[in-house]
């Protein structure tokens, strides 16, 4: 019984710690490969290779300004200002990076159909540095939109506590207080007790 | 032995501290439920009271005593557009300590709110208020008890338009029972019928009420009213009480007379059958509220009422004069006195003509981390009543006393 009783006192602390963490958002995925690409780096990858990345870029590219957008259109409807602004300062860049990606993709295609490696590593670099960019950047629009918050059900709330002992707001819902209440001594009996 | 003893402390305190951390990460923000909006606080009270007269003998020897409460509660706010509720609701166990300890009693009290669609044209209130005490309003008893008590209410609002007019509908149930607070004895003599527990145990009632209120927003903030209640009594035990029933009519105005000045002038007239025979009486409620800034108001006011305390021929109207002055200073300190004098006349009585309570209780409260009050007052209540010429005195019919409290309160 000993036994159990220590693992629960063991364990309590452990997931108690362990909770926040686990509440925390996830961090979203970010190849590791293209981050800080550069040409040099991108040669010694395999052109096919190069294009399977980059298709893959591209379409978390895709994924990172619809999820800005899509949160772009609901701060509209919310009709929050100023939400919406720092929202659309990133979306404008983001689409920027893609059609910059997108372009380069097209040339990469090119230079491996070509075999010109020169110019594929150097496009499959600013693929990589777009990608690299846009995915910063949608992180950085979650951030503007108050701590993350969004990413629970993306809806803005205004929630607001009064301070206790202030008095009434509604002035004509008017209500005499209630009668005040009495406790009145009790009676203890003569031999209730060696006081008495 | 001493080894494992040393390690349960040491465990008990790792135990303490992983949950003092997740305590910190929030406190004072409570769990969110239902949504963003709701937020569901757990909190725990401690109170340590001083009472100057806790009980006397029967032989009149009065004794003061120390009374710590311990109220784990919790609150429930949910202010959503369609559906708004709010909770109140805690436990409260009074230890009595030294000689009284055998007086410690578990007590509780809950308040709900229900609102169904605000800001529609039609819509719905719920309110339910429990309460479990040592404290009552009836002033007939002979001695303590403890009184539980629960009043529902149910009520319709319809505004039409904008919302200028408003029409009410309610309806209500208000269930009281009681019981002896000390091994069944009320008072010092049980012969006496008054003082009999088992009598008073069968004192308890339902009341059933009905109501129709018109208001109508002349101005932004003022409003014309006229109020009508229609309510019915059903004893426990209609040997041991009377059936009264009754009816009220108001009519008056309640809002803003100034930018700082909000009042409330209401008249009209009341009848109660049965309690026993017939009481009517003209009713008021006049009170003036200064509000010089947001976060302070005094309040004085004057109300005439009718009503009936368990029991064969207690109907009593009612003169009460009260005040409630507070002010927020600072966002954290907030000072607080209310005072109340009420005075009730027995008309049918044979055991009691007359009673006046008096009741005053200055406090201060201070908000030391959004998690933690800190509070402290004194209360003095005197209670004089008139006997009839060959009535008994009874110990709940004349007696003062003084308390002093300190109140702290952690909220999750």
């Amino acid at each position: 019984m000993f036994r159990y009783t220590v693992w629960a006192f063991l364990l309590a602390p452990t997931l108690a710690l362990a909770a926040p963490a686990a509440q925390a958002p996830a961090a979203r995925p970010r190849p590791a490969a293209i981050a800080g690409m550069t040409p040099d780096a991108a040669a010694q990858i395999p052109d096919a290779k190069k294009l399977e990345i980059a298709e893959q870029s591209l379409r978390a590219i895709r994924k990172t300004v619809d999820r800005v957008a899509g949160r772009s259109d609901e701060a509209r409807v919310e009709k929050d200002v100023g939400k919406l602004n720092c929202l659309n300062a990133q979306l404008t860049q983001m689409k920027g990076l893609a059609k910059v990606a997108n372009q380069a993709n097209d040339a990469l295609v090119d230079a491996v159909a070509k075999k010109d490696s020169a110019t594929a590593n150097t496009q499959f670099a600013r693929v990589a540095i777009a990608t690299d960019k846009v995915q910063r950047m949608g992180g950085e629009a979650d951030v503007c939109l108050g701590q993350l918050a969004y990413l629970v059900d993306g809806k803005t709330s205004v929630q607001v506590e009064q301070p206790e002992g202030l008095p009434g707001m509604d002035v004509t819902q008017r209500t005499p207080p209630p009668p005040p209440l009495v406790a009145p001594p009790v009676v203890r009996p003569v031999n209730a007790s060696q006081y008495y | 032995m001493t080894g494992e003893m040393t390690l349960r402390r040491a465990l008990v305190g790792s135990f303490l501290l992983g949950f003092a951390a997740v305590a910190q990460a929030s406190a004072g923000n409570g769990i969110r439920v239902g949504g963003s909006s709701g937020r569901l606080h757990p909190y725990i009270e401690l109170e340590g009271r001083y009472d100057s007269n806790v009980a006397f003998d029967q032989n009149a020897n009065q004794s003061s005593g120390f009374i710590l409460h311990v109220r784990p509660g919790l609150t429930l706010d949910s202010p959503g557009e369609s559906v708004a509720v709010k909770l109140d609701a805690n436990l409260d166990w009074a230890q009595y300590l030294g000689k009284n300890s055998n007086l410690s009693r578990l007590y509780g009290e809950a308040q709900l709110g229900v609102g169904v669609n605000r800001r529609g044209t039609l819509g719905l209130e719920l309110t339910d208020g429990f309460r479990r005490s040592s404290t009552t309003h009836v002033l007939s008893f002979s001695g303590a008890v403890v009184e539980n008590s629960n009043s529902l209410t149910l009520a319709v609002p319809w505004r039409p338009g904008g919302g200028a007019f408003v029409t009410t509908v309610s309806g209500g149930w208000d269930l009281s029972t009681f019981e002896a607070f000390d091994k069944g004895l009320i008072c010092g003599d049980p012969t006496l019928p008054d003082c009999d527990a088992g009598r008073l145990a069968k004192l308890g009632y339902s009341d059933v009420r009905g109501g129709l209120e018109l208001r109508w927003r002349f101005l932004p903030r003022t409003a014309a009213v006229l109020q009508g209640e229609y309510w019915k009594r059903l004893p426990q035990d209609s040997q041991l009480s009377s059936k009264p029933w009754g009816w009220r009519v108001w009519a008056g105005a309640a809002g803003l007379m100034s930018a700082h000045l909000a009042g409330t002038l209401k008249g009209g007239w009341g009848s109660i059958s049965d309690a026993p025979g017939s009481i009517s009486s003209w009713l008021a409620n006049a009170e003036v509220e200064w509000l010089p800034v947001e976060t302070a108001s005094l309040k004085l006011g004057y109300v005439r009422d009718i009503g009936v305390d368990p029991g064969q021929d207690f109907g009593f109207t009612s003169h009460r004069g009260y005040l409630d002055a507070r002010a927020l200073l600072a966002s954290q300190y907030t000072a607080q006195i209310t005072a109340s004098y009420e005075h009730r006349d027995y008309p049918k009585s044979n055991t009691l003509d007359a009673a006046d309570l008096l009741v005053v209780q200055p406090s201060a409260d201070i908000e030391l981390t959004r998690w933690l009050r800190v509070g402290a007052g004194v209360a003095y209540t005197k209670r004089t009543s008139k006997i009839p010429s060959g009535g008994h005195q009874f110990p709940a019919f004349d007696f003062d006393k003084t308390e002093a409290f300190v109140r702290l309160r952690g909220t999750y």
